[in-house]
């Protein structure tokens, strides 16, 4: 490992969690994802080629970590982060604030499939360009602006349409 | 582009590069013109530029790096990742944590008088929530219950600035066994919430007769819980609800 290498890993962990939460909606599963992918972005550096980018290449490495872990557990839709039960209200009350929540952006984007979720993240939250995310995600552009616009319309909706945009997932009305 | 915008409909695809500042300034101004003059284009061009703006920013929060990731990677000395450090890497995986935790647990349970008396504290409601209520503390606003482990749940009551310039929370667990018991909890400088004071845990009924005591008006210092006295001790001042909604969305990251 370079230090050139480890330095440009270390500037890029803030971008990376960022990421790994919006696409676990869970800061310690995320704070997991993050460790997981330094780990193998580590013992694999000499995959990394010199020139290329190296925040698709850890952003792909995280995706894929974490889409092996959703094959595997199956949790999509299942898991329930305790701080958005919480902001739901266990006692009716409602929270009112200009600025979105996290909790709130979590509990809309879990709510999506796994493939739009990673291109918002990558596209919405970090400003990656569409034909960087496809490059990462290996879908053609097309697909990538069609999934991100239709994802896009859907997250505005759970979040500024429904009458109860703070249900989490997992809860009854 | 070979036609002009304005001979083809404007599609949802061009109306989120246009958010996306993707387009070329021609476009660009055509797309402006078009929106100014159509509320129903405006409209349809909303959810994209919600995302692109409210929706990222409410991840600022997470820029911000917790201990656990400030040091994940090791000192290096120009070297390719030696077998330690992979090694140590490995055993910071949370799998292989759990998985080592698990064969830790099963050698102590399985010890004969030492196994017993481990057992006895595990085996209590407050054994083993540690973590969680560290979550519980971090993440949730007054008035509400997080859920922990083995069937206990959280009910936060308040928070305040103590006078030792931390964040401090009040809360009251209840154990599956339908007993309560009142803590308080206090966050230091390193982001570790360390519980101060915390009762043995009663029936509800005796802890709703402890929680009116928890009220200063008509009751004597002398009948008043070690948390309450606790707190009046260390009391700087009570956090607002939109102060604590403030420092829950911005982890504690502003001192009293």
């Amino acid at each position: 490992m370079t230090d050139e290498f480890r330095s440009r890993l270390l500037q890029l962990i803030p971008r990376l969690r960022r990421f790994a939460v919006a696409l676990t909606g869970d800061l310690d599963q995320a704070d997991d994802l993050v460790q997981e992918t330094c780990a193998r972005a580590l013992s694999r550096n000499t995959q990394w080629q010199q020139g290329t980018r190296l925040d698709s290449w850890m952003y792909r490495i995280a995706q894929n970590i974490w889409l092996d872990q959703l094959r595997a557990k199956k949790v999509r839709g299942d898991h329930v982060d305790l701080a958005m039960t919480d902001i739901s209200g266990t006692d009716g009350r409602t929270i009112v604030e200009h600025r979105l929540s996290l909790a709130d952006v979590n509990t809309a984007m879990t709510r999506l499939p796994a493939d739009q979720r990673v291109l918002v993240a990558l596209v919405c939250i970090d400003g990656i360009s569409y034909s960087e995310a496809a490059a990462i995600t290996g879908v053609p552009i097309g697909t990538v602006m069609s999934r991100l616009a239709r994802a896009r319309r859907q997250l505005h909706t759970y979040l500024e349409g429904e009458a109860t945009p703070r249900l989490a997932i997992g809860m009854k009305p | 582009m070979s036609e002009p915008l304005t001979a083809h409909p404007i599609s949802d695809e061009m109306l989120m590069r246009f958010a996306d500042d993707d387009l070329s300034p021609v476009e660009r101004a055509l797309v402006a013109a078009a929106v100014a003059g159509d509320p129903e284009l405006a409209k349809r061009l909303e959810p994209f530029r919600f995302t692109r703006d409210r929706l990222a920013r409410a991840y600022d929060v997470t820029l911000e790096i917790p201990e656990r990731l400030s040091n994940v990677l090791p000192p290096t000395h120009g070297a390719t990742p030696s077998g330690p450090i992979l090694l140590m890497l490995f055993l910071r995986r949370p799998d292989i944590r759990r998985g080592l935790l698990g064969m830790a647990l099963l050698i102590l349970v399985t010890g004969a008088v030492g196994g017993w008396l481990l057992r006895d504290r595990l085996g209590s409601d407050e054994a083993g929530a540690t973590a969680a209520m560290q979550r519980a503390l971090e993440e949730t606003p007054s008035h509400s219950t997080a859920r922990l482990d083995n069937g206990t749940s959280m009910k936060l009551t308040s928070t305040f600035a103590s006078i030792h310039k931390q964040w401090c929370r009040e809360y009251v667990v209840l154990y599956a066994n339908s007993t309560q018991a009142a803590g308080l909890a206090c966050r230091g400088a390193n982001g570790i919430w360390k519980v101060e004071v915390q009762q043995d845990p009663v029936s509800p009924a005796r802890s709703s007769r402890q929680t009116r005591q928890y009220e200063p008006a008509g009751e004597g210092p002398s009948e008043r819980q070690p948390v309450a006295d606790y707190r009046d001790r260390i009391l700087q001042a009570d956090a607002s609800q939109q102060d604590e909604q403030l420092l829950i969305a911005q982890r504690w990251n502003r001192r009293p």
